[in-house]
Order: structure tokens, then sequence, then C-alpha cells
């Protein structure tokens, strides 16, 4: 469960602002779309691949401890996936790497329906950059964010394949979000009792996590 | 956007293409291990240099994980879920938004909820019932079965699009074809089918994807390897690692990307506008 928690954080955090930071520095760019291409690609790759792929990258003595030493950074030997809470890092680092361009593209619509007016009438103002970020853009991107962000708690709660295929929730249990538990209690180990209790609570915490969410949402809307 | 005007290029912008390109090539290096890797020859792969490409083997290493872990019928069938699901449920989404929208349906709103409604908890609520009823029934292990799981997984979203979209089409369209005699039915096939192509294709692609990257349904609810859909024989190839070296795996992982990369990259307009239909 902590690592449940961990890990919505960690999704929700980390593509959200990254996705935002694409979506703004491509967006008006001339060569926007074609910049932004990079980050859309693992979207369409599956969970299982991708998971196939990071394994791949983070074994021990891997691909990522190679560029890590490259770096001068200590590490290189570290085994990535065998010790929590690293793991858990890593996959978060994998699913941000597949997530990241969705959030992106839904930035991209939002910044698209923002009004040009008030953003010339800013910059003649003299407001540049960060504070035009901040103080105008921002601000306007409340209902998309909104809604990225409901989108990525209710992902991350259900997170399944990137886990099975890259730990399966091990060492033990360690890395093992609800939904990996739910599943190994009902289907490996046969417990069909703790694999549903599982699954109510994670039926109760994404209802909430979604009612809440909803009802921000509503609320934009309505004053909107 | 689309309007660009020239002007001198700025040091903000310099800045700006900077860190997109080290980002995108970020993003891009995890691509390259495995474009690299996969082509190496099985014998010819060492852990030290897997940054540095060398050989082209890509095709037999495909071949090894194709007949290793039995993908032939799998992809058969995971190309028959993927198509014939979604378009099944873009169809019966799309009737649903017209009931609703132009038919006017009492209690149409109580409909949309029900409809929708099952799409707020989470697929591992209803997976061990779904199981039970699954074995019991006989549909367990049976592609009938998952075209059936698949495509009723599929209706929510394509309902609550096809919904908001016909709720866009003017009423009045919908009167001067009554006067002029035509029925519900053929109003729905001959005018707002047509008008809602782009909207379709959208929703169709958005679900192919999803319904080819599926994992969690295919492991539970299949078992033979004719049956089961290509993400689980994926992992299945990836965990008997004893027979299998990793530049075959990883081959195996870029083949069964292949199909919705390309559908993907084909189709990006569609991608983006499916995606901004939701949103409504």
């Amino acid at each position: 469960l902590i690592n449940t928690a961990l890990w919505v954080v960690g999704i929700v955090t980390i593509p959200v602002a990254l996705g935002m930071l694409v979506a703004v520095l491509t967006h008006g760019h001339r060569y926007g779309s074609w910049l932004r291409l990079p980050f859309l690609l693992p979207y369409a790759i599956s969970g299982v691949a991708v998971g196939v792929i990071w394994n791949f990258i983070l074994e021990t003595g891997g691909a990522f401890g190679q560029a890590i030493g490259a770096l001068g950074l200590p590490g290189e030997g570290t085994g990535w996936l065998l010790q929590n809470p690293l793991a858990t890092l890593m996959m978060i680092m994998a699913t941000s790497w597949q997530g990241t361009g969705v959030n992106a593209l839904l930035f991209v619509v939002g910044l698209q329906s923002i009004p040009v007016e008030p953003l010339e009438a800013a910059r003649l103002d003299g407001a540049t950059g960060w504070r035009l970020f901040w103080h105008q853009l921002l601000p306007q991107l409340r209902p998309i964010t909104t809604v990225v962000i409901g989108l990525s708690i209710v992902g991350s709660l259900k997170t399944f394949d990137v886990v099975w295929a890259m730990t399966q929730g091990g060492p033990g249990t360690s890395t093992a979000t609800l939904a990996v538990t739910m599943y190994k209690e009902t289907f490996v180990v046969n417990e069909y009792g703790q694999g549903s209790a599982v699954a109510m609570l994670l039926s109760v915490v994404t209802f909430a996590a979604s009612a809440i969410y909803l009802r921000y949402q509503l609320a934009d809307v309505r004053s909107a | 956007m689309t309007a660009q005007r020239k002007r001198p290029i700025r040091p903000a912008e310099i800045v700006r293409t900077v860190v997109l390109i080290i980002l995108g090539l970020l993003w891009l290096a995890p691509i390259y291990l495995l474009l690299v890797n996969a082509a190496k020859p099985v014998a010819g792969y060492r852990q030290a240099e897997v940054w540095v490409p060398g050989g082209f083997d890509l095709l037999s290493n495909m071949a090894d994980a194709f007949s290793k872990a039995a993908l032939g019928p799998t992809l058969f069938s995971t190309l028959l879920y993927s198509i014939v699901a979604p378009l099944l449920a873009v169809l019966i989404g799309a009737a649903v938004g017209y009931g609703i929208v132009a038919l006017r349906l009492r209690h149409g709103f109580v409909w949309f909820v029900i409809i929708f409604g099952g799409t707020i908890f989470p697929l591992q609520m209803v997976l061990m019932p779904l199981f039970l009823g699954y074995a019991g029934s006989g549909l367990y292990d049976t592609r009938i079965g998952m075209i059936i799981i698949y495509t009723a997984i599929s209706v929510p979203f394509s309902a609550f699009v096809m919904r908001n979209f016909f709720t866009s089409i003017a009423y009045s369209i919908y009167e001067a074809a009554t006067v002029d005699g035509a029925g519900p039915w053929s109003i729905f096939v001959r005018i707002y089918l047509p008008l809602a192509t782009s909207a379709l294709v959208a929703i169709f692609i958005l679900q192919a994807t999803f319904v080819w990257n599926d994992l969690l349904l295919g492991l539970t609810l299949t078992q033979s390897d004719g049956v089961r859909p290509i993400m689980p024989a994926l992992t299945s190839l990836q965990s008997t690692y004893g027979g299998s070296a990793i530049t075959t795996v990883l081959a195996g992982g870029l083949l069964v990307s292949l199909p919705t990369v390309v559908l993907f990259l084909a189709s990006q307009r569609f991608f983006a506008r499916g995606l901004a239909l939701g949103q409504f």
C-alpha cells in the first residue's frame, strides 16, 4: 500500500510536470510537432514491451549502469531492480518515459484553446519568460491540468503491466502495487478471499480519487 | 500556430530548441538500445558493449522469438481481437450516442451514466467474478469470449465520445431528415454515421491500441497459445529466460510493438483528436 502511495505521487508529479514542460516548450515552436515526436513514440508501445526494454537497460552492469558510470557518478554495479525503494523509483522512471507524451499532447490541446490576446497584452506590458508562464499560462491551463492529474491518479492506481513485466512485484512483495497484489493473491496463490479484499480496497481508493477529481472538475466547469 | 510570422531567431528560441533536443535524445535512448541490441546476433552479444551497435540479425532474432513463443497463432488472435472488438464497440457506442442525443431517449442521461459509470471502477474489481463467470459458462479460453470482453470494455469510452460528438450536430438536421421522410434507422446510417467518420476512426484507433496492448485480461481469461493474446505471450517469453537469449526477447518486444507504433505514427492527428474528444 505504501508502495502504491509512492507510486501514485511519482506518476502524478513527474510525467505531468515533464509533459507540461514539453508542451510549453514546443507550443508555437516552428518544428514543434517534430520535436514532440520522440516523447509520443513510447506511448504507442505497450506496458509489457516497456517493461522488457527497461528490464534490459536496468540489468546489473547494463546500459543504465554504464551510462551512470560514464558520467562519473557512483553506483555503476548497482542492481537497480533488486532492492526497494530503488526498484519502485526505476519503475516510475520507466512509466514516466512512457506517459510523458500523452500528457504533453493533452497540454498542447489545452494551450491551443487559450486565447492569444491576453498573452499579447502581457507581452506588451513587458512580461517575459517565466513570469509569462507563471501568471498567464498556468492559471489558464488549470482545467486541463485537472484532467491530466485526474487521469494520472486513476491510471497509476491501476498500474499492472509495467510492474508485472519488470519485477512481478518482487523482490518479495516489496514493489507490488495494489493491482499486482490483487492479481497475485487471486490467480497465483489462489487465495480468492484475499484477492477479492485487495480488489475491493483498490476500488474504494480509485473511486474516492475519481470522486474528488470529478468534483473539482465540475466546479471548474461551472465557474468557467 | 499555423501562421508563423517571420522573425529573427531570439536567444530564448535557441534555448528552447536545445532543451527539447536534449530531452528528446534522452527519450530516444531506450529505443536506440532496443533497436541496436535486438539486431545483434545471439552469440555476438556482450553486456559491456550494449551501447555499441554490432551485426544485423534482427530478422533471425525475430523469427526465433516468433517460434519460441509460438507467436503465429497468437498474432492472428490478437489481430482478430483488436479489429473486431473496437469495431463493434464503435458501432454500439455510436448507436448509444444516437439514441440518447438524436432520438431523445427518455431518461437518456441516466442510461448514459449507467453505461459510463462502470469505467470509474478499476478492471481488477471485476476480474474475479469475470473469471468465475467465464469458467462457468464455457467462455474461458475461447476467442468469442475474448472478443466479448474487449468489446464490452471499449463501449463506455466510445459511447461517451459519440454522445458528445452527436450533441454538437444541430438537431435541426434530424428534424429536416424526418420531414423528408427518412426513418430513424436510415438517418443513423446515412447521416449521423458519415458525419462522425473522423471521430469513429479516432476511437477505433485508440481502442485497437488498447486491446493490442492489454495484458491483464489476456493473462486472466486465457490459457492456450491459440487464444492467448500477444502481450501475455511476450511476458512468458521473457520469463523463460533459460531458453531465450536477451536479444531474442528484445526482438520479440520490438516485433509486437511495431503494429501499434506504425498505426500511431500513421495516424498521429487522429490520436490527438481522439484524446481531445475525450475531454469534453
